[in-house]
This record gives C-alpha cells, structure tokens and sequence, in this order.
C-alpha cells in the first residue's frame, strides 16, 4: 500500500513536536542522582607508616635482589633480553 | 624488480623457510571448521632472511621472522587466516593477513581473521611492539600466500588435467583461460590439502603491480564496524559464569607493601564477597605484581566502593622520599658534569674549548603515563594446574611463561586468549594484571576479572622515565657546529629487572642518543648515572621522545644564533648524503635490526625534511601570532620530518591548526594504517607536550585522572594532518610506523612556539608557560 504521504509528514512532525516537549521537560528537570561509582581520590582509610627513607637521589639505588628463585631468574632472563634485542 | 618479486634476491630466505601441509583433523576443528584445507609454517630458526636480513630470527621463541600461520579454507571458500599479533589499533590484525591473502588471490571479503592465542613455539614470536610486525612479517606472509596459491592451482590442474602452468588463481578461484572452465576455493580445498607443500625455491610472488590490497590504502580494519558499533569485545568484556570482580589496593610506592589493613568495614559493602591480601614482590620484579589487598565482588562497582572502605597501612619502603622537584635538581646536576662516555669521535672537549661560540640547551621531561583509552583488564580461571586467561596483552606468549612461572604450572597448560586492546603504547607488554588475575583465580577457585581503575593505572603503572637532556653545542667563527657533546641522564627501562641499575642500556641509548647522525666532526655521547625510583617501562617509541626534544630544539637554537633558517640548518647539520658510521659505539642497537639491511642513511632523513618543506609550505606566510617549526628524527628504522604550525593568543592560548609529517617508512603495506598512525602521533604529541607530567611527593604519583593527567580534547587537537608517504625504492626493506611518528612532534611544536612567540619551551609540559 502506498504510504499516504500527508499521513507520514503528520506523524512525523508530531514526533518532532514529541521530541521538542521532553527536551523543555528535560531541562526543567533535575538530573537523576548519579549512580556511577567513582574511586575516591584519595582512599580515605589508608595512610604511611612514617617513613626513615632517605631523599631520593640518582646515585643510590634502592632496590632489592629478588630472593625468590624465580622470579630472580625472570629478572636474569629478562635482564639479557633487554641488554641484547632491546624488548 | 624489486626485493619482493626479484628469485635470486629471495634464495637465502627460501633455505630457511618450511611450509608444511597440516591438513589435521583437531587442528580444523581448533578454527571450527568441518572440512577444507589448512596450511602451516613451522616455526624455524634460521640465520638469513629474504634480500633484506631482519632482527626477527633474534626474538625470543623462534629466532624467527616467519610465525606459523594457519591459513583454513572451508567448503563453502570461507578463508581463515590467523592474526599471531596483538590489535590495539596499528591495524596489524588485519595487515598481516590482508598480506597472505593478497599472495594467495583470496578475495578479501571471503577472509575471516582469527585471533591466535598464545603459543609462540607455535606462531613465532608475538610480542606486539618496536614497530616490527610488518618488518618482519611482510615476506613471511608472502611466502604462505603463495604457498596456499600454488597448491590450489595445482589441484585444479590435476582436476582438469591440464599443466600447472596453464591455470592461475585470480580473486577466489582458479581458472583455466584457455577452456573457460573454473572454480572456487571452497570447491577445491579438500584436493588443495593432498597436494605436496612447494618447495619454496619454486614460489612465485605476485609483481607488485598485480597488487589488488597491499599498498592501496582501501581495506578497512577487519574489526571497524564491531569498535565503531560497540560490539567489539575487549578485555572488559569477557563474562564467564560465576566470573567474580575484583579491584586491588595497591602499594602506593614503588617497593612498598602491606604494614597491616583492616577489612571489616569492605566486607558490610553489600556485594563485596572476600577481602584478601594480594602477593607482591619485592622491587625489582620484572612484571610481577605490587601485591596489596583485593576486595573481591560480585560486580566491579562493589568492589570499588568495598576498597575505598579498606584501613591499610603502608610501609612505604626506601622510595618512601621520592620527590619530583628534587629529584629534577639531581638529574640537572649530574648532567653538568662527566659520565659514562657511550660515544666519542674527534676531541669535543679541546672543540668545546676553541669554540668561536657554545650554545648550551638543557631540556627536561618528566614522566609520563599510557593512559591507553581502556586500563588495564585481566580475567583468569585457574583450576588445579591449568591456568585461562583473557586479557588485552602485546605479549600473549610472554605473558602465558611469566603466569605460568607464578603459578609453578607447566607452560603448556596456561592458554592466554588475547582480546582486542583498547590501546597499549608499551603499558600492555608487561602482564602484572594478567598474573593478578590468575593469583586471585586460584584463591577464590572461580574465574575472576581484576579490573584496574584509571586511578590504578595512572599510579600504579610502568612510567616512561624522567629525564634532563644537555647538549652543549660549539660554533665556529662562521657559524659551523663543530663539537656536540649530548649528556642524557635517565633511570633506565633495566631497573625494572636488575637492582642496582644506574646507566641506560644500549637499546635505550641507541634511541636518539648514539645513533644522532649529524656530520660533525667532534662528537661526544655521556652517560651520567641516574638510580629509578619508580617502576619504568616502555612508551610508545620511548627514549626517542626526550633525545628528539632535545636535539631538534638544539638545532633551531643554533639556527637562531646564527641568523639561519631552521630547516635550512637542519639540512645542514644533517650534511652530506651518506651511510653514518658509528665505530666508537660499542652497541650499536639499530632497534635490533642488522645495520646492512637498516643504516642511518641521511640522504633519506634529508628526503623527508625536503618533502615535508615542500610540501607543507615551509616558509610560507602566516598570520599574527602564528609560527612554523620543523624537526626530523629516525627512530625504528624510520625516517621522518614534521612541520607543526601554531597560533598562540595574546593570552596564551595555544591551537594547532595544521601539522604536516614526511614519513619513510620503505616498502609499506597498509597506507591507510600509516597516516592512521602519524595521526594518532600527532594526538599523542600534543597531549605529552601540552600536559604530560607525572610528578612524586613522597614517593605517592600525584596524579590520579584525566582531571590532573589530562591527554588533549579535541578542541586542542591538530585540525589538519597531512602525511606523505615516500614511495620506497626497489630494495628498501620495510620498517616502523607504530611509533616513529611521535619523537619529532614535541620539538617541531615547540619550535614552532618560538617562531610564533619568541619563547624557547625546554621543560615539558607546557602547563601555564605561554601565559601571559
């Protein structure tokens, strides 16, 4: 059935005005309360021990060699990789 | 004739190739498919590689440049090629196998790509980054394209009785001109798979001018529609029944761990199921986890507001004084005096010395994080030996030996199914979430998703390093640059593997360091220790980005000083059209790349600095308040020049309106991906340069979001970058797009700020520089 062109041009101007409606309503409206969850900037219950650490400097290093066996071997590994094919 | 198509240029690659037929049963079922033919290359370590030898037979598993692909043709002509290479938006998911199916005749829009998972005895070596897929990949792929050619052409030859030489697969079927007759793929997969393997001595690559994919630029990425329409599946996605959540609370310095924690009060956050402890490692610990506490929900919103319910107490260990500002003093300290001399030709000091004039740049950068558009993910089901992961990863087998190292399981019996990345720029080849994941699996005995907040990713994460480039460069009484002395001073990419770590490694000095290629005569290179105190990792071309800073902003300095053209003095120090050489290097690291197949050639960086004035109007007229500025760089492999123009506001305003970049890049495969990818650089350039700054206060990240860590909206981005890509030359071997884009855009910005201000920018970010 053909579609009655008249009868499409009404409907659709009615959405229009529909649409137009809840925009005006919309913004009189106030947003709903947000219900995202955001990460606190700063986690509220966690806190340092003081700490006796020196400043940091570039000539003091201040890592530790890996006592667990594999892991060490992970950082030898890893260590030779870098040093030869750069990743 | 070019290397692609040329026999006798391709001999010492066809020795070391094999192409198996594997028409197995499990493996069709594998890529669920009933019937058909499926082709395999083994893996196998050889010395030599096509005309051009690449650095691909020294990656770890495989010595290989070929991977194994698995190249399926289902009865109904369905080809399945499988992408080995992690996606994370280079597009090398679809360019790998758009270049075995450009070989084999297959009409792209009858291939379906399948994502491998992590094997690399398998498929080779899978660490997606160094801008190396292509390079080392493009003649493999070549090669199981033809491979797959041939056999189907064979089999339609027996078929028909005719000779070999008298049918030819065009565009999904196998014809025989002279009878008219022909026939799909689909219909000849199951006599294709009886055929011999060809020897590869017998291969026959397609004449690039026959190419209908490779090089046009037309093939959109395989994955478009789903990322453009949402349905795309990355690592947060992935759901599997009864999948728990869970986020940690990690050691907010770099070395510390859990003192105590209280988690009673997490525990009453409705949702929240366990609250845990997690292992950690002490510093450094290649890519293992920080340890701290999991809360562990049933849905991540649960998990969170459970973490922010936590009482931890931190000991924050020996980094606990790490302070940016102090530390920045240090950095500038130590550049002002003698270190590890890593280059050295001529006599720089006795140079320095008799100078008509010295011009001495310092330039800092601080440092920087990923930020990737998608934080780090990881899912794990874990049970009794056998580990799955799924996880957005650049190094799926990587990733599958270090979870299976930390579990004490047998490599074989962890699968690592690689999802896309929504980014990685480096942050996601090092697996620590993947190996939380699986930690937390293996307590909980249920799968469980660990998902990083960008509060965790920006804090918690494998920062490029900080660091304080000086050079000091000595005139004559005309103006010639006749000593170079580039002290860089950086905590090293090593510290992340060894204790103890004060100097950068060849790979990380050979990234604009050693390898600059001006023609002067009296050159040093230094060195100065530099102790990290947080955990660095790889950026997106990495160590280039402060050398490029620094030298290119070097040079337009010098042109300043001398009443010279910038480019014109670029040009100039560049010099004369020839291959450098760099005797006193003693590791010259060539981004892993054999320097006879890739050398610092500077007639092709003096290529793109001309393309680029050229085409980007150097010198042409702007308005007030704007400026030009030019910079060049090679960085894997690459060659590349960039023009940025500015326009700076009588408040300080800064917009770009237009960037133009030259690139070099050799034999290319997928135009549309470079320009994606200089695009993109220009993106990421902006966003370091105007903004990038990770600054410590005791020892903590100060920064946490986009609020304080912000990448360029899109009112600040570039409103036009143009690229031009040079043609390659009959021999010239492909080499990296991903990343080489980014180095020169930070000094090309910031000369450009100087032509339009009369400022000179030397400490990055800009921040609040340009206000007035």
């Amino acid at each position: 059935m053909k579609p009655n062109a008249t009868a499409l041009a009404v409907s659709l101007l009615s959405s229009a005005l529909l649409l137009h409606a809840q925009a005006a309503t919309a913004q009189t409206t106030s947003p709903p309360s947000a219900t995202a969850t955001r990460p606190a900037t700063t986690p509220p219950g966690q806190s340092s021990m003081p700490s006796d650490a020196p400043p940091a400097t570039t000539t003091q290093t201040t890592g530790e060699a890996s006592r667990d066996p594999v892991v060490k071997k992970m950082n030898e590994d890893e260590k030779q990789k870098v040093e030869t094919k750069g990743k | 004739m070019n290397i692609l198509t040329n026999p006798k240029k391709l001999r010492g690659f066809e020795r070391y190739v094999k192409v198996d037929n594997v028409s197995r049963r499990s493996i069709l079922k594998g890529l669920g498919l009933a019937g058909g033919f499926v082709l395999a290359a083994p893996v196998m370590s050889r010395p030599a590689l096509a005309a051009y030898q690449t650095g691909a037979d020294k990656m770890p598993h495989g010595t290989v440049v070929d991977p194994r692909v698995f190249v399926a043709i289902a009865p109904d002509g369905i080809v399945t090629i499988v992408a080995h290479r992690a996606e994370m938006g280079t597009g090398v998911r679809t360019s790998l196998p758009m270049i075995v199916a450009e070989e084999m005749e297959a009409d792209w829009s009858r291939v379906r790509v399948q994502q491998a998972h992590g094997d690399e005895v398998k498929f080779g070596n899978q660490d997606t980054d160094g801008s190396r897929s292509t390079r080392h990949y493009l003649m493999p792929m070549r090669q199981i394209g033809a491979s797959a050619r041939t056999m189907l052409e064979t089999a339609a030859a027996k078929r028909w009785g005719v000779p070999a030489t008298e049918v030819k697969a065009v565009n999904h079927e196998v014809v025989h001109s002279a009878s008219g007759r022909r026939i799909g793929f689909g219909d000849l997969a199951a006599d294709a798979a009886k055929q011999s393997v060809p020897s590869v001595e017998g291969l026959k690559l397609k004449d690039p001018k026959d190419f209908r994919y490779l090089g046009k630029g037309q093939i959109s990425m395989v994955d478009l529609r789903d990322i453009t329409v949402g349905t795309a599946r990355y690592g947060a996605d992935v759901r599997l029944a009864g999948m728990k959540y869970a986020v940690i609370a990690r050691p907010p310095v770099t070395g510390g761990k859990v003192a105590s924690f209280d988690g009673a009060a997490a525990m009453k956050v409705s949702g929240v199921e366990k609250v845990m402890e997690v292992k950690g490692w002490p510093w450094p610990s290649k890519f293992q986890p920080l340890g701290g506490v999991a809360v562990i929900a049933r849905n991540t919103g649960a998990a969170i507001k459970g973490r922010d319910a936590l009482k931890i107490v931190w000991d924050d260990g020996a980094n606990g004084k790490y302070e940016s500002v102090a530390y920045r003093a240090q950095l500038e300290e130590a550049a002002r005096k003698p270190g590890l001399v890593v280059r050295k030709e001529g006599d720089v000091e006795a140079a320095l010395k008799g100078a008509d004039k010295v011009i001495i740049g310092e330039y800092y950068l601080p440092h920087l994080a990923h930020v990737a558009m998608e934080p780090p993910v990881a899912v794990a089901d874990v049970k009794g030996d056998k580990a799955e992961i799924w996880a957005p990863v650049q190094s799926a087998g990587g990733t599958r030996e270090d979870v299976a190292k930390t579990l004490g399981i047998p490599e074989g019996n962890v699968t690592v199914n690689v999802t896309l990345l929504g980014g990685g720029f480096g942050r996601k080849s090092k697996c620590d979430y993947a190996i939380e994941a699986a930690l937390l699996s293996k307590e909980v005995g249920a799968p469980v998703k660990v998902q990083w907040t960008r509060e965790d990713d920006v804090r918690n994460g494998f920062l490029h390093t900080v660091s304080v480039e000086r050079i000091e460069a000595g005139l004559d009484k005309n103006g010639k640059v006749t000593a170079w002395r580039h002290r860089s001073v950086a905590p090293s990419i090593a510290s992340t593997f060894a204790a103890g770590t004060v100097h950068q490694a060849p790979f990380e000095l050979g990234m604009g360091l050693v390898d600059m290629p001006f023609e002067i005569a009296n050159v040093q290179c230094e060195n100065p220790e530099a102790a990290a105190h947080t955990r660095i990792g790889w950026f997106r071309s990495v160590s280039n980005i402060p050398r490029a800073f620094a030298v290119q902003s070097m040079v337009a300095e010098i042109a300043l000083a001398t009443k010279r053209d910038p480019k014109d003095m670029l040009l100039e120090l560049i010099g004369s059209p020839r291959i450098v050489k760099l005797d006193s290097v003693k590791d010259l690291w060539n981004y892993g790349e054999p320097y006879d197949s890739y050398p610092i050639d500077t007639a092709r960086l003096r290529k793109v600095v001309e393309l680029v004035a050229d085409k980007g109007g150097w010198g042409r007229s702007v308005p007030k308040g704007h400026g030009l500025g030019i910079a060049a760089h090679r960085s894997f492999v690459s060659y590349i020049a960039t023009i940025v123009e500015v326009a700076v506001d009588d408040k300080g305003k800064l917009t770009v309106p237009r960037v133009d970049t030259a690139i070099d890049c050799g034999t290319y495969v997928n135009p549309e991906r470079i320009q994606s990818q200089i695009e993109g650089a220009a993106i990421m350039g902006m966003s370091l340069v105007k903004h990038g700054a990770i600054t410590f206060k005791d020892g903590k990240v100060q920064q946490g979001n986009f609020d304080d860590f912000p990448v360029i909206r899109i009112d600040e981005s570039p409103a036009v970058t143009n690229v031009y890509i040079v043609p390659p030359g009959p021999d010239t071997p492909p080499s990296g797009v991903g990343e080489p884009g980014v180095p020169p855009f930070a000094p090309a910005l910031i000369n450009a700020i100087f032509a339009a201000t009369g400022k000179r920018i030397r400490a990055l970010p800009i921040g609040k520089q340009l206000e007035a």
